[in-house]
């Protein structure tokens, strides 16, 4: 359904996206995550015939960016960063419109209003202006937009963001329900969300796609996790140059509670790194206060995955 | 645009251009006011015809076909356009703001009047048609400029950008809604020449030619504003650039401007170009399709800039 291969993308001389390889199918919910200014927006924009490309081949829905753009974007539902919405207008009067210029009209239209409505909540409101919605309601109706059309792709940038915890495991089930007989690409800084929401997760890092992989082969990594009391900086640096693991993840909570751990066995099974952990501990006079399995958190992957690729690191 | 291209389609757009007429409200009594704006708002809708600027004659098969087979039949365009203008067009209304313009307009329009009315004791129209140029000169930065700014600024464009719509439907879309509230003020003046035909006889050739001229400038205007618009990003910049611009292109033509000039050959040239010099001759009633074709082309060419712009930026 999406199919985007060596995308390059300059702004000036920045480089906003460099060579950017990826594809998505029917019934896929995949996560593009990334922090701020790594070109999710970017390639979103492209995705949506917003910017054309630089170099290199994306293609929606089989048509392509530069020659098909209202082939693809009759196809595509988006939902822009921060869902602008025309402010002056009533809820129902941009659904409409928005249904119109898709080419919905008479029954077909009103029917899709009240589909949308009901499925994004916000039957109540559709009498009142956009203006005065909360901006969890505005993402809704923003969301409703994008769906009018029961498009074959759907296209959202930071769906979650201004939704409180309750609107956003109905958005959640909303958008998964979706993705089971369409497309969806969902971008977000925010990990809990898209480990949530996606079964597949592209991290992108400064215009680069760091890792491409199934949600639950990212998350079923085993690793052990450790609190260790004692002097900080050595703990840190033991468990840095450990010969067994790999540090994949490290937090000082403050000298009295100690610090926390996580570590990759590398060349050995978990029982070896778990007594070879508390060996260490043993050895040096630390006290270690939990030693368990440890749970891939998206952070730490996160971490893990721009830190590798990181310019500095 | 070449005259054939106008004339070929002249039928069927002048019948969907006499719907837009009349949906954006022209009260118009006369019919022939009504037909001669109608055949205009055709002229107006005809540059798209011609311009796309990318040649894709092929594409343009396709999609034809892709509307017939596939099941995605996206609107035509003719109804693209009409649903872009409707909603730019009660985009308008809002707001105080085109409330505030018309009604300012209705106010200066009064004063013109009456002041001729009761101080010369003459009940005529000229002076009205006569300063109607710099009236939609003050007035048309003020429809146009929030456009494609505001659009650009509160990031609707990026959600606009990403529907099925061509760039240049938009952009005659937003054109025909500025258009539109300009024809709602020329239906304010109304009134006037029928007051002034009960109080003795009124020639109505120059009426109706001022009113054709009226709109002809005021598209050329409009097309000008829009342009600017979608070149800046603060709507009081797009206003004053608007102003600016037109302005410059109107002054050049007139004669307060070209008495100071010695050169007759160049004076002969700025008045051909002028915004303004046309709109008299127009105005005057004697309809020269050289005055039209030049308003019409000077329409298409800032249509086709704002939509190059639009277009460019995809690029950047």
């Amino acid at each position: 359904m999406i199919h985007v291969e060596n995308l390059t993308k300059h702004y000036g001389s920045f480089r906003a996206l460099d060579s950017v390889h990826f594809h998505m199918d029917r019934g896929e919910v995949v996560g593009f995550l990334g922090p701020n200014g790594a070109g999710k927006t970017t390639t979103i924009k492209i995705l949506t015939c917003n910017l054309f490309p630089e170099s290199g081949t994306v293609k929606v829905a089989g048509f392509d960016v530069t020659t098909d753009e209202i082939e693809i974007q009759r196809r595509i539902g988006y939902l822009a960063e921060s869902a602008p919405l025309y402010r002056d207008m009533r809820v129902r009067e941009y659904l409409k419109f928005m249904g119109e210029v898709r080419g919905l009209s008479g029954a077909r239209l009103s029917d899709a209003i009240d589909r949308v409505a009901r499925q994004c909540g916000i039957v109540k409101y559709l009498p009142r202006s956009i203006g005065h919605l909360s901006k969890g309601f505005r993402q809704r109706v923003g969301l409703a937009q994008a769906l009018i059309h029961e498009p074959e792709v759907l296209i959202l940038d930071e769906p979650y963001t201004g939704l409180d915890p309750l609107q956003i495991i109905e958005i959640r089930n909303l958008i998964k329900d979706y993705g089971r007989e369409h497309t969806v690409l969902l971008s977000s800084h925010i990990l809990s969300e898209v480990e949530a929401t996606c079964n597949r997760v592209l991290i992108i890092h400064e215009g680069r796609i760091v890792t491409d992989e199934s949600a639950a082969l990212l998350l079923h990594q085993d690793s052990v996790f450790a609190r260790v009391i004692g002097p900080d900086p050595e703990i840190l640096a033991h468990f840095e140059h450990f010969d067994k693991a790999k540090l994949i993840g490290s937090h000082r909570l403050g000298t009295a509670d100690g610090v926390e751990v996580h570590l990759k066995p590398e060349g050995c099974t978990l029982d070896e790194l778990a007594t070879a952990v508390s060996a260490a501990c043993n050895a040096h006079d630390w006290s270690l206060l939990y030693l368990g399995p440890g749970t891939v958190t998206f952070e730490d992957l996160f971490l893990q995955f721009t830190r590798k690729n990181g310019v500095g690191a | 645009m070449t005259e054939k291209d106008s004339q070929s389609n002249a039928p069927e757009e002048t019948e969907e251009a006499r719907v837009v007429a009349k949906e954006a409200g022209v009260v118009a009594k006369e019919a022939g006011v009504v037909a001669q704006e109608a055949g205009v708002v055709a002229k107006e809708a005809d540059p798209d015809a011609t311009m796309k600027i990318e040649p894709k004659p092929a594409r343009k098969v396709k999609t034809k076909k892709a509307e017939v087979s596939g099941h995605h039949p996206g609107p035509s365009a003719w109804r693209s356009f009409v649903v872009v203008w409707k909603k730019e067009s009660a985009g308008f209304f809002y707001s105080p703001v085109a409330y505030i313009i018309l009604g300012g307009f209705a106010l200066l329009v009064a004063w013109l009047f009456f002041d001729q009315f009761w101080l010369r004791n003459e009940a005529s129209v000229r002076p009205l048609f006569a300063s109607m140029p710099l009236l939609f000169l003050m007035i048309t930065p003020l429809l146009t400029m929030r456009s494609w700014a505001e659009e650009r600024s509160t990031g609707t464009a990026d959600q606009l950008f990403s529907l099925p719509v061509s760039l240049p439907i938009l952009a005659l879309g937003k054109a025909a809604a500025c258009l539109g509230v300009l024809l709602l003020a020329l239906a304010i003046t109304l009134p006037y020449p029928i007051m002034a035909e009960s109080m003795g006889n009124l020639d109505w050739g120059p009426v109706l030619g001022g009113y054709i001229a009226a709109i002809l400038l005021g598209s050329a205007y409009v097309s000008i504003g829009l342009f600017l618009s979608a070149m800046t990003r603060p709507q009081i910049e797009a206003a004053f650039l608007t102003f600016f611009v037109a302005g410059l292109l109107y002054f050049i033509g007139e004669p307060f401007f070209l008495d100071r000039m010695e050169n007759p050959q160049l004076v002969l040239m700025l008045t051909r170009m002028g915004l303004g010099s046309r709109f008299s001759s127009i105005a005057r009633g004697v309809l020269d399709l050289r005055d039209l074709l030049y308003y019409v082309s000077i329409t298409a060419f800032f249509v086709m800039l704002n939509v190059a712009v639009l277009r460019h930026r995809k690029w950047l």
